[in-house]
């Protein structure tokens, strides 16, 4: 009870005193009010007289990583008079757990002088903004109560730890006029061989190719596959219903985070796509991103650093999304998509999705890189003989859908999230694996 | 001892003497059941400190009261006694609740409270004291400028901004 609730209270209790003792004509009465009307009057003397306040906010780092300790600091100064009992109330952010100290403080403020109010936290993925502090200024007795907001903004971006990914050879349909890493199936300058043609005036001498001039009787030099940049479109499905979430950890080892990292498969994915939007900016590719599943969050693609921030703080910021109308990928909005570009999908895969997917393959290159759900829940399950063949059925199932997509030309990395990402993506999309498949195509 | 305990030790130790004094009041005076009533809802009060329900502590004030205004009846100090225990209690017991919610408590912002309220207790028992002693016969006059004193004393309060 503070303020004018307090007020109202002894008021009333020393009027009705005042009262009764009056019809009663009882004097005694009157003077049991006397405490009460004292504490009013001592009250209404120590008032609060204006409150001019500032707030600052200040963190330890702007940016941190999954678990790691923030410092935050509120420093409040008081630019009126003196304040005698001020309680600073800081609203921690959702994602951010307290880990020491308190967000709350409550202290006396002379004039001129500052309080600062110093808490740890932490988090696990996610952009924490605050934006004002609440302050409540009373005088001791609670009398007087004046209640605000005080702008005292700071932002905190939570990046998860996620891999550096070493090599992924794709072939997009399409590549832009700048140099890159990306084989153009244009010949030119580049380093991998492409083909031989005619010699034309300016070709250099070192690339004639003697032995193809001999066998044809007029000059002939080799040409070599150009590499540009590409446009790469990163899809993140962020839908709920493709979602795994783990039930609460059975043993200790489950309970420290050995094996299975994390309590959702959609974490896993949104690691990946933020090793992938790191690497393929790395790399120069123009890169785009849309996270689809609460709604479409679309990042226009660019080249650079500042494309690779904003990658970041959109991938971090990923929410998942029940909404009915993105229950399906059919949805996607392709217009939004480069033509000819490399689109990356991550996520698990429904077989709902399969056509969709099997569609995007007809204009795009398409890659999938697919965290196994299967295997993610089979960790947090009991191993009865039921769930062993349930197991069974579902790891077939998912074979036969990836086999489709794989059917379809689609390159599909099936993730087993307990293992490295960059050791699967290398196993399976880099040059090695590359060449293997021409191999088995009969390509080479 | 820390701030909220002593705070907590405060409040209960002035209940239990607000109800008892009126209790040993009545109990000197063979009154058995108002002296049960008082122990009764004396013991209330400290065992609804221990609870989570802030109204009760400003309801525990309000039968204190109440019960002094009958004990007036039988002894007008003990009377005015337990309403002072009684606003000590309701008011530490409100400061003590509010203070919880903190995780740090300055020992300076619980001795600026209860400097405060030892003030207003030394002011009210002295006025209490002085208005149960003494017997003043005033006329209609000066009666009239007395109140018109309080009245310009409050409008020149009202002027300063409270």
């Amino acid at each position: 009870m503070l303020g004018p609730r307090r007020w109202a209270f002894l008021g009333s209790a020393a009027f009705l005193l005042i009262l009764v003792g009056e019809i009663l004509r009882q004097g005694a009465l009157l003077v049991l009010a006397l405490p009460l009307v004292c504490y009013l009057a001592v009250g209404f003397y120590s008032a609060l007289s204006s409150v001019t306040l500032k707030a600052q906010r200040s963190l330890s780092t702007a940016r941190a990583m999954s678990d790691e300790p923030i410092t935050v600091r509120v420093e409040l100064e008081n630019l009126g008079a003196t304040l005698e009992l001020i309680e600073l109330t800081d609203s921690v952010p959702a994602i951010l757990q307290l880990h020491q100290g308190s967000a709350q403080k409550i202290a006396s403020l002379p004039a001129g002088e500052k309080i600062s109010l110093e808490y740890v936290v932490s988090g696990m993925r996610g952009l924490a903004r605050w934006k004002n502090l609440s302050v409540r200024v009373t005088d001791t007795l609670g009398l007087f109560l004046r209640e605000m907001e005080l702008p005292c903004e700071g932002e905190l971006l939570v990046v998860p730890t996620f891999e550096r990914l070493e090599e992924i050879v794709m072939r997009p349909r399409r590549t832009r006029i700048f140099s890159g890493q990306v084989k153009a199936r244009l010949g030119g300058a580049g380093i991998e061989f492409f083909g031989v043609r005619e010699y034309y005036p300016g070709d250099e001498r070192r690339f004639l190719n003697w032995k193809a001039t001999a066998r044809r009787d007029r000059p002939i030099v080799n040409e070599f596959e150009q590499e540009r940049v590409a446009d790469v479109i990163i899809l993140l499905d962020a839908r709920a219903r493709s979602d795994v979430i783990t039930p609460q950890p059975l043993s200790p080892r489950r309970e420290r985070g050995e094996g299975v990292r994390g309590k959702s498969l959609f974490e896993h994915s949104v690691r990946a796509a933020l090793a992938l939007a790191h690497y393929f900016t790395a790399q120069g590719n123009r890169v785009g991103l849309l996270i689809y599943g609460k709604y479409l969050d679309w990042t226009w693609p660019g080249f650079g650093r500042w494309q690779r921030e904003r990658l970041l703080r959109a991938i971090v910021s990923a929410e998942k999304g029940d909404k009915a109308v993105f229950e399906d990928l059919e949805n996607i909005p392709t217009r939004l998509l480069p033509a000819g570009s490399q689109l990356v999908f991550v996520g698990p895969l429904l077989e709902s999705d399969v056509k969709t997917i099997v569609d995007l393959r007809l204009r795009y290159e398409v890659l999938c890189i697919s965290p196994n759900p299967i295997l993610f829940e089979s960790a947090f399950l009991e191993r009865t003989p039921e769930v062993e063949l349930a197991l069974r059925l579902e790891h077939l199932k998912r074979q036969a859908l990836l086999a489709h997509l794989r059917r379809a030309g689609i390159r599909v990395v099936d993730w087993d999230v307990t293992k490295p990402l960059a050791a699967v993506i290398s196993g399976e999309l880099g040059r090695s694996a590359w060449r293997a498949a021409l191999i088995r195509r009969g390509r080479v | 001892m820390d701030v909220q305990r002593m705070l907590w030790w405060i409040a209960r130790a002035s209940w239990l003497l607000g109800y008892g004094l009126l209790a040993l009041v009545w109990l000197g005076r063979g009154e058995w059941q108002w002296a049960a009533l008082a122990g009764v809802f004396g013991l209330l009060a400290v065992i609804a400190s221990y609870g989570r329900r802030a109204w009760l502590a400003s309801l525990n004030f309000l039968v204190l009261v109440a019960l002094s205004g009958i004990g007036t009846l039988w002894s007008t100090w003990s009377a005015l006694g337990s309403v002072l225990c009684g606003l000590i209690a309701w008011d530490v017991e409100l400061f003590a609740r509010r203070l919880e919610y903190f995780y740090e408590v300055p020992n300076a912002v619980m001795w600026a409270h209860l400097r405060r309220l030892g003030a207003i207790l030394l002011l009210s028992g002295s006025l209490g004291a002085t208005a149960l002693s003494l017997t003043v016969a005033l006329s209609f006059w000066w009666m009239l400028a007395i109140a018109f004193g309080f009245l310009i004393s409050f409008s020149l309060l009202l002027r300063r901004g409270l």
